[in-house]
């Protein structure tokens, strides 16, 4: 990891933490902070890996991946910004639907990294079925739409918890001469 | 490549191309060396940082990769490790960005073969001793470029030995630099997979650990730039070829040939020897075995000891000597030779309108361009 991405995770994780506790305090500021800061972070992710799957991936072993990606975060990333008038327990459902796919394209990742030997899978693939889990309860207590945000809110911490520790986290380096 | 073909072969093919004992082994200790000049060690011996051949892993780790980070890191790596074997490579509906990677792939025979070895013409014997080194690894780190990039240096799961029974053997790469490579079980160690395109994880053959480093090692793999089209790598038959060129290049720097001509090798100067070389270079063992294996053929050609390589040999006398007379020494006229390279290969990099190395000096003017004032000329 280099520095620039420590620090773009160390932001991400640490601007996530008030956002939940936010959400958690004033569910109704909460909510567009949210879509808006969900939206932004989707469409940027989703141009960045479509551009560098036309300008280099697409020539490389492999690459399409990134085209798939990108496509589906970029299009997420667009329908998100399209909620903003619509009652909170649809953009309830839909956080938790994007939760679950995080969760799930988490899960996928740390088991092609873990084919291609990557470091630190175990702690990606435990961040993956957390997700899930999370958005599992907030399905259960959807109808305590209270409940359930508090619970999304709890998983919104975990998360930048997370990417606070793994851009903390010392790289290991095997460098070949 | 490492000791075994940069300082024990080298000192064999000196000797062969006509060198004595005593100039085959500053030629040897200059081309093993390449792999040692990094920062670290020039911060140390007070010398000008700008003529570092290398990077250490520590050095690696502070670097950041924005573009001035991957031009100090490619002007080193491609000028010393991952010599280019095409800077006008053509390849069908690709935009400038991926070419400007692609051209920076490794291989031998191109132009800057020749170029290298022109450059050290009527230098020093430490310039021969750099261009023998860029030259051996051409043919090992072949299908890599000297720059940090994912679409070009990865290679995934499809990666097999092939044994030398002719059977194929998947290898399994793991990631720690504690545990030693194991080729009779097919375990080596190889960087860590990195999405990030600039990862410095993506540099060089990282990926593919020290594979392109044995001579024994016989493999095909998916190279991430050859659409889908499997690569096979002999290396016992190019470190042969990068052997006998080396004796071919340096006959040439000793006036035996008036030009240089890529794709030529020595064959009259190892008769009688190419079984022994040949059953050196197909022996299955890392570095130490080969080394000793080396060693022995060296002193049976010269009937002289090879002393074991000592990084620390010329240091004193670099540090203890007065500041004009720093030029003079041993490791003055290496850090010549290194600069005139590094110089070289940047310049031919910009010049086919690739930033990837940076800006380049302009030899008629003298004038230094960016990169070679923030490295420091000064001692």
């Amino acid at each position: 990891m280099s520095k620039g991405q420590r620090i773009r995770r160390f932001i991400a994780g640490f601007v996530e933490i008030p956002l939940a506790i936010v959400m958690m305090l004033i569910p109704k500021l909460g909510y567009p902070l949210i879509l808006i800061a969900l939206s932004l972070g989707l469409t940027l992710r989703g141009a960045r890996d479509l551009f560098y799957y036309f300008t280099l991936a697409r020539h490389m072993v492999g690459g399409r991946r990134s085209f798939y990606t990108g496509i589906l975060i970029f299009d997420l990333g667009l329908f998100t910004a399209s909620l903003t008038t619509i009652p909170h327990i649809y953009i309830l459902l839909y956080l938790i639907g994007i939760h679950a796919f995080g969760g799930l394209v988490g899960v996928l990742a740390a088991l092609e990294e873990k084919r291609h030997g990557a470091a630190h899978w175990r702690l990606k693939l435990s961040g993956g079925i957390v997700n899930i889990f999370i958005a599992l309860l907030c399905v259960i207590f959807i109808k305590s739409e209270n409940t359930a945000i508090y619970i999304y809110c709890l998983g919104m911490i975990y998360s930048g918890v997370m990417r606070m520790v793994m851009a903390c986290r010392k790289t290991a380096m095997v460098c070949i001469r | 490549m490492q000791k075994d073909f940069h300082y024990y072969a080298t000192y064999c093919a000196a000797f062969l191309a006509g060198y004595d004992h005593e100039d085959s082994l500053a030629i040897a200790y200059s081309a093993q060396f390449v792999d040692d000049c990094s920062r670290s060690v020039l911060r140390r011996l007070k010398a000008p940082l700008n003529v570092a051949s290398t990077q250490l892993n520590l050095e690696l780790m502070e670097i950041t990769t924005d573009i001035l980070g991957i031009q100090d890191i490619t002007r080193i790596w491609a000028s010393f490790h991952f010599l280019p074997r095409d800077l006008y490579a053509q390849k069908e509906g690709c935009g400038k960005l991926y070419m400007d990677k692609y051209r920076l792939i490794c291989g031998p025979n191109g132009e800057l073969v020749k170029d290298t070895v022109t450059l050290a013409k009527k230098k020093s014997l430490q310039s021969v001793g750099i261009a023998m080194h860029v030259v051996a690894d051409t043919w090992a780190h072949r299908n890599f470029a000297g720059t940090p990039s994912l679409v070009i240096n990865n290679t995934d799961a499809h990666f097999f030995e092939i044994l030398p029974d002719g059977t194929e053997r998947k290898i399994k790469f793991r990631h720690s630099l504690s545990a030693p490579d194991d080729p009779e079980n097919g375990l080596y160690t190889g960087s860590i997979y990195q999405s990030a395109e600039n990862s410095i994880m993506n540099l060089g053959h990282g990926r593919a650990g020290h594979l392109p480093d044995y001579s024994f090692c016989r493999y095909k793999y998916l190279p991430a730039w050859n659409e889908y089209r499997e690569m096979y790598k002999d290396n016992p038959s190019d470190y042969w070829n990068a052997f006998r060129q080396l004796i071919y290049a340096m006959k040439f720097l000793r006036g035996e040939y008036d030009e240089f001509h890529t794709d030529t090798y020595e064959n009259k100067a190892v008769e009688g020897f190419e079984d022994e070389i040949r059953a050196i270079l197909n022996k299955r063992q890392t570095e130490s075995g080969s080394c000793a294996d080396w060693k022995a053929f060296g002193e049976k050609l010269s009937g002289k000891e090879i002393p074991d390589y000592n990084e620390n040999t010329y240091q004193d006398e670099y540090i203890t000597a007065n500041k004009d007379e720093k030029s003079d020494t041993f490791l003055g006229k290496f850090f010549e030779g290194t600069l005139a390279q590094k110089s070289m290969v940047t310049s031919r990099i910009f010049e086919s309108g690739n930033l990837l190395a940076g800006y380049s000096v302009d030899p008629e003017t003298g004038k230094l361009i960016r990169q070679m004032v923030k490295g420091g000329l000064k001692r």
